[in-house]
């Protein structure tokens, strides 16, 4: 195989509005899948089982299928139910994928955090609700950041299946200019090179948000 | 009740109370009064339901019998509206609680702006008042996890009384501490009774109880098996299972 280095700044920077919607994608999936995950978390942990039988269900599901699978479902099979264009089937797909995943890190968290913060509160009057909005939920989102940024970064490289339904991202553009230039290798080495410098900043954001709520952290929990 | 030839309107009345954890029996009928003012502190060997028995005078455990009344008001295990019922009884942990990610003084006006829903000039200061109280007020701006076991503690007491409570119930509140510590946290605990605060207190701290009870109630395996004042329980036992266990810790 021959390496046409060449080719690299010729095309590289043809890539920058492709990469712009893989952010877009890789957004709105997260955004999506944080606010699915938390309400799915809080209805996981009811102690109803009219709420937590459709939680276990959706998480059941959603894990338990690929990704892929569920983008070509949404996008192709409901098409008689609701008709979604390729970007909002994208961010949607995208968004109930990661809610399911959020969720579980989200309940992780939430029962993490010790049985006598959410005690401490209650005796002091709060109502169970008062509890977990400014006891429970403010430690467990922190708790959430490295896991979360673990899944963020996985949701930013899965945001190229939506390349399947045509969403014009990073890895599909990569495709088809291979395919016309006869340079696939060359033109997927440049993907890489974009996701890995956008992971590799979301990775340097997570780590100065984990540092930066450090700062009052304690190393007992107590 | 009757104190200083006065009737007085007792300030909790337990009546009649027990609670199972699945088939075992922690609390066998229990019936206590405590008068306004009053300092009752409970011994016991581990296990004994003391610290439940503590515990469900604020419902934090659900007795499945028996009624406590708090000032007058009535509650069971079927009521409503406990967190109202709440905010008069003040509760210490052995294991502080503080919450970690609030300052000293947040911790302590969490519960005025979130629950009394005072503003919060207000309620810095009753804060200053209340860590001034407990010898904290230096260290308002610090995190929990700055400062020592005691001091948490203390925080904590100071978290308590900042909502004004009727009664304070202390759930062995220096086992945690370092030895060296436990003198702060029973100065405090002491100030707090000389000022006339109604307190039950679940401690293993005889000395405390000696000079500050009012009155001693001994429990075993879920009973009241002997109650009177320090004199009596420490210098007279009446019961077997007192003397045996007196013994072994005096």
């Amino acid at each position: 195989m021959e390496w046409d280095f060449s080719v690299f700044p010729k095309y590289f920077s043809s890539f920058l509005p492709y990469a712009w919607m893989t952010l877009q994608v890789t957004f709105f999936g997260i955004l999506i899948g944080v606010g699915l995950g938390l309400l799915f978390a809080l209805l996981r942990i009811s102690k109803y089982k009219v709420l937590n039988y459709p939680s276990k269900l959706y998480i059941w599901v959603i894990r338990g299928t690929p990704l892929l699978l569920q983008l070509l479902f949404l996008y192709f099979g409901l098409v008689n139910v609701i008709k979604l264009d390729k970007l909002p089937a994208a961010f949607v797909a995208l968004g109930i994928h990661n809610g399911a995943y959020i969720a579980e890190i989200f309940r992780g968290a939430i029962q993490s955090v010790d049985i006598g913060q959410r005690e401490a509160g209650i005796s002091l009057g709060m109502t169970s609700f008062k509890v977990m909005q400014r006891i429970i939920l403010p430690q467990a989102f922190k708790r959430s950041v490295p896991p979360l940024s673990n899944q963020f970064i996985i949701a930013l490289k899965d945001s190229s299946l939506a390349s399947a339904i045509s969403v014009p991202e990073l890895l599909l553009h990569a495709r088809q200019l291979g395919s016309s230039n006869y340079k696939l290798m060359e033109m997927l080495t440049i993907a890489a090179i974009y996701y890995l410098i956008m992971t590799t900043m979301l990775t340097i954001l997570a780590n100065k948000i984990e540092k930066r709520l450090k700062v009052s952290d304690s190393r007992t929990g107590v | 009740m009757i104190k200083n030839g006065n009737p007085v309107q007792p300030m909790i009345k337990v009546e009649n109370l027990s609670k199972w954890f699945g088939k075992h029996k922690v609390l066998n009928n229990i019936n206590i009064t405590v008068v306004p003012g009053e300092v009752v502190v409970i011994i016991g060997s581990s296990g004994s339901g003391k610290s439940t028995l503590l515990r469900c005078i604020n419902f934090l455990e659900k007795p499945q019998k028996g009624t406590i009344n708090i000032d007058g008001t009535e509650i069971n295990c079927k009521s409503k509206n406990l967190h109202l019922v709440r905010r008069d009884v003040g509760m210490v942990f052995q294991h502080f609680n503080l919450f970690p990610h609030m300052t000293v003084m947040n911790n302590v006006i969490e519960g005025l702006t979130q629950v009394k829903k005072m503003n919060r000039q207000e309620a810095l200061e009753v804060g200053r008042k209340m860590l001034d109280k407990v010898g904290m007020q230096e260290k308002a701006d610090t995190y929990p996890s700055m400062i020592s076991g005691g001091q948490k503690q203390r925080v904590a007491i100071a978290r308590a009384l900042a909502m004004n409570p009727k009664i304070m119930l202390f759930d062995e509140p220096t086992s945690a501490l370092d030895p060296e510590l436990v003198g702060d946290v029973l100065l405090v605990m002491k100030k707090l009774a000389a000022d006339g605060m109604t307190m039950i207190v679940v401690t293993h701290e005889m000395g405390f109880a000696r000079e500050v009870a009012d009155r001693i109630i001994y429990m075993d395996e879920g009973r009241i098996v002997e109650r009177g004042s320090a004199e009596d329980i420490y210098n007279n036992p009446q019961n077997e299972r007192t003397k045996e266990f007196l013994s072994r810790i005096l």
